[in-house]
């Protein structure tokens, strides 16, 4: 059955051909064998990311410099911050290091509620890159256990004292 | 037996290139035959009309259009080649207000970042096997927001609108390809004239 869908004021049900089923065959669901051999191709992606993250820390540590000079307007700076930090968060557990993912997420989260007034303070995106740093000289993958833990609460507190 | 994706023409738009190579070696890997990509909603838009793409990955982030606007082009725009395909956007911000609006601009299903590839092939499955209906009212055209329909339903939200069913075929749809084709042709031509 076909009609051509008008719009008379009526609210419309449409309901077009499911044509990716029809594309894809009569299997059933995404072959389990491909499905893990796509689980293991991004984990041989992961080599590179701690290198990737390495060169974020380099850029954001740039960014806070520069944010500390006199005359520089700081809302610029701390703007490329949440953008280096939102990046990466975006990409850590993705590459099975979601304690990066949970490092960016408290500083890209510390930034972005920043009052108008308000400069970013070197004490603590310093501790951020410290906590990116120690990820990265260690090679803590996964959530880093008790240690990750430990990472995370100390920072949210110091975020937290900060922003009072 | 899984499904045959070699036949599968997929785009990925993401301003982050990782993203956008990690989605590919997902995609790849579980043997998506045609995989194109493109950095932002308006190069991504231009590709979109030059091919009969079966599903779309986008990010919500993005500039010189954000992903929603590219979203509302491929759903609204006239020279859209299909306002049906399977739109799948990738967030880092999964809060109930973006998610309302990223709906409301006609996003078929959302992939919050940062994302495993396990996550990635259950979405595209769920895209396969449950397409959703298309609503059309005055004020929005896209994927039915509801997951599930109570038709017995007679509370004071209930739908007070006139509800007209459509059933469209594959010929209606190849239908309107040509038409926004012929569109975009004669639109070069003009400008070419010019």
């Amino acid at each position: 059955m076909s009609s051509a869908p008008k719009n008379n004021g009526t609210y419309q049900l449409i309901t077009p051909p499911n044509a990716l089923k029809a594309r894809v065959g009569a299997g059933i669901g995404i072959d389990k064998e491909l499905a893990k051999r796509a689980n293991s191709a991004v984990e041989n992606m992961q080599g590179d990311f701690l290198q990737r993250v390495s060169t974020a820390v380099g850029q954001i540590a740039a960014q806070l410099t520069l944010a500390e000079q006199p005359g520089n307007d700081g809302d610029d700076y701390a703007a490329e911050i949440t953008r280096i930090s939102h990046d990466l968060q975006t990409q850590g557990a993705a590459f099975d290091y979601p304690l990066v993912s949970d490092i960016c997420a408290s500083l890209s989260g510390y930034v972005k509620n920043l009052g108008p007034a308000e400069r970013v303070a070197d004490k603590v995106v310093g501790a951020h890159i410290d906590a990116l740093r120690s990820v990265i000289g260690d090679s803590i993958d996964g959530d880093g256990g008790q240690v990750g833990q430990d990472l995370i609460k100390s920072l949210s507190e110091l975020v937290a004292i900060s922003t009072q | 037996m899984g499904y045959a994706l070699d036949k599968l023409r997929v785009l990925l738009v993401d301003q982050n290139t990782h993203i956008r190579q990690l989605l590919r070696t997902i995609l790849q890997t579980v043997g998506a035959g045609t995989i194109d990509m493109s950095s932002d909603g308006v190069a991504g838009f231009e590709a979109y009309c030059l091919h009969e793409y079966d599903v779309v990955f986008t990010d919500s982030e993005m500039e010189p259009i954000s992903g929603l606007d590219f979203v509302e082009l491929i759903r609204t725009s006239p020279k859209s080649p299909n306002p049906y395909v399977p739109i799948i956007m990738l967030t880092g911000y999964s809060d109930e207000e973006r998610v309302r609006l990223a709906r409301d601009h006609g996003v078929t299903e959302f992939l919050a970042k940062p994302f495993t590839a396990d996550i990635v092939l259950k979405r595209l499955e769920a895209v396969i096997e449950n397409p959703r209906s298309f609503v059309r009212t005055n004020s929005y055209f896209g994927p039915d927001r509801r997951r599930t329909s109570s038709p017995d339903f007679t509370g004071q939200d209930r739908r007070k609108t006139t509800l007209e069913e459509v059933t469209l075929s594959k010929q209606d749809i190849s239908k309107q390809q040509r038409a926004a084709m012929s569109r975009e042709e004669r639109t070069s031509d003009a400008l070419a004239a010019d």
